[in-house]
């Protein structure tokens, strides 16, 4: 009994999604500096992006989307995440962006239906 | 008279945090950026990943035990309360705690019952210095059966938040 699905994809594949993140915060708030009024619309922003890019993808996937956003200040950031699921078909990627004033961290889980 | 700018800008660059080395000081003015796996990339396991099993159709699409906000709500304050009461930011012990939490605060869902269920735990450990954070999430999912929830926690001289995703599997 054919019990594997080598020709569709239904696991989490992480170079197309890491494409994506990085995509959607260039296009966002790339080349901006950090402004305290306008980062709650950038983080909406982003998220939101990310998520129309990747169900755009058509994978049969639930997606988690969170993004952070932090000022450069010289303060220290710690993020970790600890995930029950079925390590063969989901999957999680973060990507960590930075530019002069601002760091941007935007971590996508993807669930298989 | 010395000019002013300039001598902000040099006290604000000495007073710059070691959080990356100099040699990253010269960014590309748009941006760069780095990207984490989950595992390495390099092992077996990452390339064995291709290959799944595909179960059949369980019909079960109601999940028998609903995600219960309230509870898991109280389990994660209870756990950031435990591992960062009064404790000082440091950075090896901030990330061990970090990781610590979310392995914890998994497990302690778990007890809860849910069979069907997958979690996710998300944990941000800050240090306190006046600086702007913003942290946002969005899901594409079954609004009826998924759910998160979120605790935060502040200290002297850290922040800590912990967002529990619980995602139904049918």
């Amino acid at each position: 009994m054919d019990d594997f699905q080598a020709g569709e994809e239904t696991t989490f594949v992480v170079d197309d999604v890491s494409n994506v993140i990085k995509e959607s915060i260039e296009n966002t708030i790339g080349g901006n500096a950090y402004q305290h009024n306008k980062v709650n619309q950038w983080t909406s922003n982003v998220v939101e992006l990310c998520l129309n890019q990747l169900t755009k993808l058509n994978r049969p996937f639930k997606y988690i989307v969170t993004a952070v956003i932090m000022q450069k200040n010289g303060a220290g950031l710690h993020t970790a995440s600890s995930c029950f699921w079925d390590n063969s078909t989901d999957g999680s990627c973060t990507l960590r962006w930075e530019n002069k004033t601002m760091y941007c961290i935007v971590s996508v889980f993807g669930l298989a239906i | 008279m010395t000019n002013p700018m300039a001598s902000v800008m040099n006290s604000s660059m000495k007073r710059r945090g070691s959080m990356f080395d100099g040699s990253l000081a010269r960014l590309n003015p748009v941006g760069s950026s780095t990207r984490t796996f989950g595992e390495d990339p390099t092992s077996e396991t990452f390339l064995i990943k291709k290959l799944s099993t595909r179960y059949q159709n369980t019909y079960k699409l109601e999940p028998d035990q609903r995600f219960e906000c309230g509870k898991v709500q109280a389990i994660a304050e209870q756990v950031l309360m435990d591992y960062l009461e009064d404790i000082e930011y440091n950075v090896a012990g901030c990330r061990q705690a970090c990781k610590t939490i979310g392995d914890k605060i998994v497990k302690a869902v778990q007890n809860l019952g849910y069979k069907r269920h997958k979690i996710i735990a998300l944990v941000h450990i800050g240090q306190l210095q006046d600086q702007g954070i913003r942290v946002g999430s969005r899901c594409l999912w079954d609004d009826k059966r998924d759910n998160w929830v979120c605790a935060f926690y502040e200290g002297k001289s850290l922040w800590a938040t912990a967002t529990v995703y619980g995602v139904y599997y049918e």
